[in-house]
């Protein structure tokens, strides 16, 4: 292993460590000197006999759901916006808002609209990741090197086969960059939107531990949402670097 | 196309959607969704009789210092982790494996930490925009192209002269891209945390009146945080058009998406 | 300036605990003056040799000394034009030129008085106000060169200073260096890997071979200026097939050598 690996790890294991001695000493007062082992052991046991399971189930889902659709709907329209330059330039200023406003304030009207339920919860999932699909899909297509589709076109090829053979893979790498970009923040929309619209999940766990002060049990829930993301964040990186390699420099 | 004529199609957008609006306001009747006339209407009530007008300072007086220090901390580190290529690579991965994790969910820590004053809310806020500016700040300082430090030293600078006069000027397009990512992620951050738990600023604001049903004032809020994100945007933007250009800079990879 | 280089060398550790001679024995004497090319194939160490003289690395063994006076670092009166672009995008041309008098603390009268005379000299009259990426390559270099001879220095170190240019444009900026050179007096150590840039401009001529670099000869050039393969072709053809033979271009054909 590199010497720059052992040093990451070594870093992390020290600052766990630090922690675990500053929380058994009580030092953070009594709500929040949670050690970091104790948080794991409750995590595994409560997963284990069940108690978590309930929430981790309605998020799982909630996440698929908001993501499908983000999916459903990013693909096509990052398409469209390729193709319609009048739809591109006009959907400009709502681009601009999508990153700065938080679209989280449009929950009440996604109570009013679709009820109560897991329903506004997953319209804030969708809502959060279909940018970044949308926005990759489009750029990985802008970016296809003109001297592909000029070879293509002197090839004579059907536009079938200009899209599977060259158009597809050119975009793929760029793609899939908002497909992991999609997929993180439609999880971080759905499990911030069960902390005040849900009556279960991991996130309305977490906010429910915490103002009932059962700091063991929330802790616990914030570490296996914490490492659940990480992974899914690196098998995806791992994914995209691996399809970064057939890009062009 | 002309940029004239990509600004009417923008501004007829614009348009369009809130022709839109008010229509389907009049189908759904006023009652369940305002407006943009009775929003505005509201808006102008709000100011004039101060709640609204209280609950945006409270906001700005939270997310301005949260900005700063987000500034402050993300250069500091991005200097320190730019400088040294190999503690850079170190912790490279462990900052973006933390700019993946939801920060929501360590909110509740920093209640517990900061109780639910306007400290929390402004640890919270500056949490999420450190981290824009520290990556663009590391990437800008390490990419930094090393024929101006040659400059610097064959001209025997000072340390002091090479960093005033060659490195910040160098970096300074980067950094203002860094400076307006993070705004509008404190920003974000800032409501997020009045939402969950304040007892003032435009998030408790929208929150309440969620929870008293009143649809006007939901509505007044939401278009509030629209211009003020909105217009501190544009002010970034047109910074880094008087910056870039001239500073020839090459586009650095938004964290866009 | 004179310098004066004497055994200079420069060793390289290498990752797996050896080392790498860059330059050995490197010694000559430049008079005040002068103009004098260094040549050789890629990896001849030229370039160490001029960031050697340029106080930009230490050597690791020799001497230098300037009028005479050992020194080493970078000198004062020691200029260096880079092969690349090294203009600061964000400052005019003007700007740019005098930076190195803002930085030396030269108050601003005097400062912009010898700017604009820089200025014409370098032929970019009407360009003081511009930014670098509103300017060709050519004109990019010649802010350079206009930034480092506003400092009057005594020597000035060009590092292929052409290199990145097209031939048109390399063609007029050498007989424009030669003017300026003659009309400033200073002294010019001139890499290239050019034997046409070589000859169109140096006195003398140092040739380097790699492995290790070191000198293999030093060619006196007596070409009277304008130094044109038209006017005297017999003798400026000589001058290249001797360059040529030094660096070894011919064993190319016998497959010897890339």
């Amino acid at each position: 292993m590199s010497r720059i690996v052992l040093l990451r790890i070594a870093i992390v294991a020290i600052a766990i460590a630090i922690w675990e001695g500053l929380a058994r000493a009580h030092a953070f007062g009594p709500t929040l000197s949670v050690p970091p082992t104790v948080m794991f052991a409750t995590m595994i046991a409560a997963l284990l006999d069940g108690r978590l399971l309930p929430d981790v189930g309605r998020t799982a889902a909630e996440i698929a759901l908001a993501y499908g659709i983000a999916l459903l709907v990013g693909l096509p329209l990052g398409v469209i916006l390729w193709r319609s330059h009048v739809l591109a330039i006009a959907i400009e200023p709502y681009l601009l808002a999508y990153y700065v406003i938080p679209l989280f304030a449009f929950y009440p009207l996604f109570i009013k609209i679709f009820g109560a339920g897991i329903a506004p919860i997953v319209a804030i999932g969708v809502i959060n990741g279909i940018g970044a699909i949308t926005m990759n899909v489009l750029v990985g297509l802008r970016e296809i090197p003109r001297v592909q589709l000029a070879l293509a076109r002197s090839l004579m090829l059907r536009p079938f086969q200009t899209l599977v053979h060259v158009i597809v893979p050119a975009t793929v790498p760029q793609a899939f960059v908002g497909l992991r970009l999609g997929f993180i923040y439609s999880l971080i929309g759905v499990i911030a939107a069960e902390f005040i619209l849900a009556t279960a999940g991991v996130g309305y766990r977490i906010a429910f531990s915490y103002n009932n002060f059962e700091s063991k049990i929330m802790f616990a829930t914030i570490l296996l949402v914490l490492i659940v993301s990480i992974a899914c964040n690196q098998v995806l990186i791992s994914i995209e670097r691996r399809l970064a390699l057939y890009r062009r420099a | 196309m002309s940029t004239h004529r990509k600004n009417l199609i923008r501004l007829a957008s614009v348009v369009a959607v809130i022709l839109l609006w008010a229509l389907f306001a009049r189908i759904l009747t006023e009652e369940f969704l305002p407006g943009p006339v009775l929003t505005l209407h509201v808006i102008e009530q709000g100011f004039s009789e101060g709640w609204l007008w209280k609950a945006t300072l409270t906001t700005l007086s939270e997310v301005i210092p949260a900005f700063a220090i987000a500034a402050v901390v993300g250069l500091f580190f991005g200097a320190v982790l730019g400088l040294s290529k190999m503690w850079g690579e170190v912790f490279e991965p462990l900052i973006i494996g933390v700019y993946a994790v939801p920060k929501v969910t360590l909110y509740p820590i920093f209640l517990l930490v900061f109780k639910v004053g306007a400290a929390s809310k402004i640890a919270f806020g500056m949490f999420h925009g450190v981290f824009p500016i520290q990556i663009i700040a590391q990437s800008a300082i390490a990419n930094m192209r090393p024929v101006y430090l040659k400059v610097a030293r064959s001209l025997n600078l000072s340390p002091a002269q090479t960093l005033i006069h060659v490195v910040m000027p160098a970096l300074i397009p980067a950094l203002v891209v860094g400076l307006r990512l993070a705004f509008s992620l404190t920003f974000i951050g800032v409501v997020l945390g009045e939402i969950f738990a304040s007892r003032g600023g435009l998030g408790f604001l929208l929150s309440a009146a969620d929870q008293t049903f009143d649809v006007k004032r939901v509505n007044a809020v939401i278009v509030i945080l629209a211009v003020l994100g909105v217009g501190v945007n544009l002010f970034f933007n047109m910074l880094e058009r008087r910056v870039a250009p001239v500073s020839g800079s090459e586009r650095q990879a938004t964290l866009a998406g | 300036m004179r310098v004066t280089l004497e055994g200079l060398g420069k060793t390289y550790p290498t990752k797996d605990g050896g080392s790498f001679v860059a330059l050995e024995n490197v010694s000559l004497d430049i008079k005040s003056g002068e103009f004098v090319a260094v040549i050789g194939v890629s990896g001849c160490g030229k370039s160490t040799l001029l960031e050697l003289v340029a106080g930009l690395q230490h050597p690791t063994s020799g001497t230098m000394k300037f009028d005479d006076v050992p020194h080493s670092g970078p000198h004062p009166r020691v200029s260096v034009v880079f092969q690349e672009d090294s203009t600061f995008p964000w400052r005019t041309v003007a700007g740019n030129i005098g930076f190195g008098l803002s930085m030396r603390g030269v108050d601003s009268k005097t400062r912009d008085a010898r700017v604009e005379q820089m200025v014409d000299m370098v032929g970019l009259r009407g360009f003081e106000h511009h930014y670098p990426h509103q300017l060709s390559g050519g004109m990019r270099q010649r802010v350079a060169i206009g930034r480092t001879l506003v400092l009057d220095p005594g020597l000035l170190l060009m590092d292929e200073p052409f290199g990145a240019l097209d031939e048109q444009t390399r063609f007029v900026l050498g007989e424009e260096l030669l003017r300026i050179w003659r009309e400033s007096g200073c002294t010019i150590l001139f890499v290239t890997h050019s034997l046409h840039e070589a000859v169109q401009l140096a006195d003398r001529i140092i040739v380097l071979t790699p492995k290790p670099g070191r000198v293999a000869r030093v060619i006196e050039n007596d070409l009277a200026r304008p130094r044109r393969e038209s006017s005297e072709p017999e003798r400026y053809g000589r001058m290249i097939g001797t360059l040529r033979e030094l660096l070894g271009f011919d064993e190319a054909r016998a497959g010897t050598r890339v």
